[in-house]
């Protein structure tokens, strides 16, 4: 017989057991203080979960209902919207990225200002797109942190915009001037298709606390979530442009038979011994039909 | 007499599945005693807006073909389907079992067969209406149903390939003096000029397009497990599916 010996699991459980003992000594020394401390995980906890609940009840669901969505301008609104509501922005837009490589504002929403531009709107947006590229030197443009975002494929966001030194915020600045608004924390999103291609940018402004209402920084987790719904909408905004395409062909509606491929399967059948039976059977059991009948 | 009315394709997974439950259906629920055969043998479908269970399947078209049993023991009662009062309705279901498709697939079967099985049915369970749901294309079995049948319904979905192969089979079909034969557009999407197309397939076959079904998302949820017609009679869908079971049902 073996030797029994102590498994690995075993001491994990002396680890386990050494550990659990000398946070209970820590516990009682620092008493009040853990206690705060273990409400504050606990709530972490508990909004970890409700994020990952999020995720499977509506991220996944919305990605197939914009699969369903025959209506492009219902689809960027839908789009839009569902990224809005799920990280409680306040606002949002959605560019789309020209053949010209520029970055079209297709909608701008904001509800603390009560505006919607572009989507199912009457109002057009009537800003000018972005260039990605400098229209003199043919540079990239790094500038915008919407611009940046497609140009490097990557998502990213900005704690608030007044203290950033990175991006050119001057835009969002004048905006926050003439509405008398203020721009803090901002999340943008790349839309990649199946070819990872950069076809759209989806930008969030001002996340609220869930608790306070507060505007905060967008969480690395909401910027994972957010990035996933962006690849859901990206599959689904191509799915559209594909259907579209094939639309279009058939729109135009020319249905065109090979006559001769189509003489020569017919051709290919009617001679064969099955088919001709089946004529004189078939003609022979009308015919008993109709005599029944008359 | 009872009517035959045999749903084909040239090309699979086009709807006559569905679209056949969903006829007999509204056939049964005008208060016609109707059966449903599925002739599919490789890939039975017609079971499952039925609710038939391979449970209660003690006896499939397979075993008839096989000469086990008359075709009646083949039928089941599937009414309660309907949910509501209306003529009886049968299925004679294809065998799932994978033994007895390969079975069939190996040995084939003398087509000639499915004729008297059509024939006794209709007698021993008194039938207004034989509904044939059909395997996609064209060989010995599907030109036996059409050969037979007073009415048949061609499902096309808008496609290039589906135009092509659809114009065989309606050749095809005049050369066997089919009595009635209806064209159905399925799966058009919604940004598709329906009149248009409608107007545009007539002339090309010149054979009347009695509906055009539009890509329908509850369809895709309720994937084969249930009748539209009847779940859900305020869609487009289920109303054009209405118009055809009109043209059926017209004495
Ligand atoms: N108008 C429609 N819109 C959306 N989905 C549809 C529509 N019609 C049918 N479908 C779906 O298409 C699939 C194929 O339908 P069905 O099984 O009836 O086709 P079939 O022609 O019998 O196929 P097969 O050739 O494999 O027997 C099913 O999942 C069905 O729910
Ligand atoms: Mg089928």
């Amino acid at each position: 017989m073996p030797i029994p010996t102590l498994s690995p699991v075993w001491n994990f459980y002396w680890a386990y057991g050494i550990c659990a003992s000398l946070l209970g000594v820590i516990g009682l020394y620092v008493g009040q203080k853990t206690r705060t401390r273990t409400m504050q995980l606990l709530r972490q906890v508990e909004r970890e979960k409700t994020r990952a609940d999020k995720f499977a009840n509506f991220v996944i669901p919305i990605g197939l209902s914009l699969t369903a969505e025959t209506n492009l301008n219902q689809l960027l609104e839908k789009i839009l919207l569902e990224a809005k509501a799920l990280s409680l922005a306040d606002g949002g837009t959605l560019y789309l990225v020209t053949p010209e490589k520029t970055l079209r504002f297709v909608m701008i929403v904001n509800d603390s200002l009560k505006i919607a531009m572009g989507g199912t709107s009457i109002k057009e947006v009537s800003l000018p797109p972005l260039n990605l590229y400098d229209a003199d030197t043919g540079a990239p443009n790094h500038k915008n942190i919407a611009t940046s975002c497609a140009l490097g494929a990557k998502s990213m966001s900005v704690d608030d915009v007044y203290t950033e030194k990175g991006f050119d915020f001057s835009g969002a600045k004048a905006f926050d001037q003439r509405m008398n608004y203020r721009t803090i924390s901002v999340l943008c999103v790349p839309l990649k298709d199946a070819q990872q291609k950069v076809i759209g940018v989806l930008q969030l402004i001002n996340a609220q606390d869930p608790d306070t209402s507060r505007v905060v920084a967008f969480a690395p987790q909401l910027r994972q979530m957010m990035e996933l719904l962006g690849l859901l909408a990206a599959a689904a905004l191509g799915s559209y442009l594909r259907i579209k395409t094939l639309t279009d062909q058939i729109v135009d509606l020319k249905i065109q038979i090979d006559e001769a491929k189509k003489e020569r399967q017919v051709t290919e059948i009617t001679e064969s011994d099955y088919f001709k039976g089946l004529q004189t059977r078939a003609r022979e059991m009308r015919a008993k039909v109709k005599g029944q009948n008359s | 007499m009872a009517k035959i009315v045999s749903i084909h394709s040239y090309r699979g997974g086009t709807g006559k599945s569905n679209l056949t439950a969903n006829l007999a259906s509204l056939a049964a629920l005008a208060g016609k005693r109707v059966a449903v055969v599925d002739t599919d043998v490789q890939s039975p479908g017609i079971h499952m807006p039925f609710g038939l269970g391979e449970d209660r399947v003690e006896f499939a078209l397979n075993h008839f073909i096989w000469g086990e049993c008359p075709i009646e023991k083949a039928a089941y009662d599937v009414s309660a389907a309907l949910g509501r009062p209306g003529g009886p309705i049968y299925l004679v279901p294809s065998s799932i079992k994978i033994s007895d498709i390969g079975r069939i697939l190996k040995e084939g079967y003398d087509v000639r067969l499915l004729n008297d099985g059509f024939q006794a049915l209709i007698e021993k369970l008194n039938l207004d209406f034989l509904f044939i749901d059909t395997h996609p294309g064209v060989n010995e079995e599907t030109l036996l149903s059409i050969a037979i049948s007073d009415t048949l319904v061609l499902i096309l979905r808008p496609d290039q390939q589906d135009f092509q192969g659809t114009a065989v089979t309606v050749e095809l079909a005049k050369k066997l003096d089919v009595p009635q034969m209806l064209l159905v557009i399925n799966k058009a999407l919604p940004s598709m000029n329906f009149d248009e197309l409608r107007a545009k397939v007539e002339k090309i076959y010149n054979v009347p397009v009695a509906a055009v079904l539009p890509l329908t998302t509850e369809l895709v949820q309720l994937a084969s497990s249930g009748l539209i017609s009847l779940v859900h009679p305020e869609l487009e869908a289920s109303r054009e599916i209405g118009k055809v079971s009109e043209k059926i049902l017209a004495p």
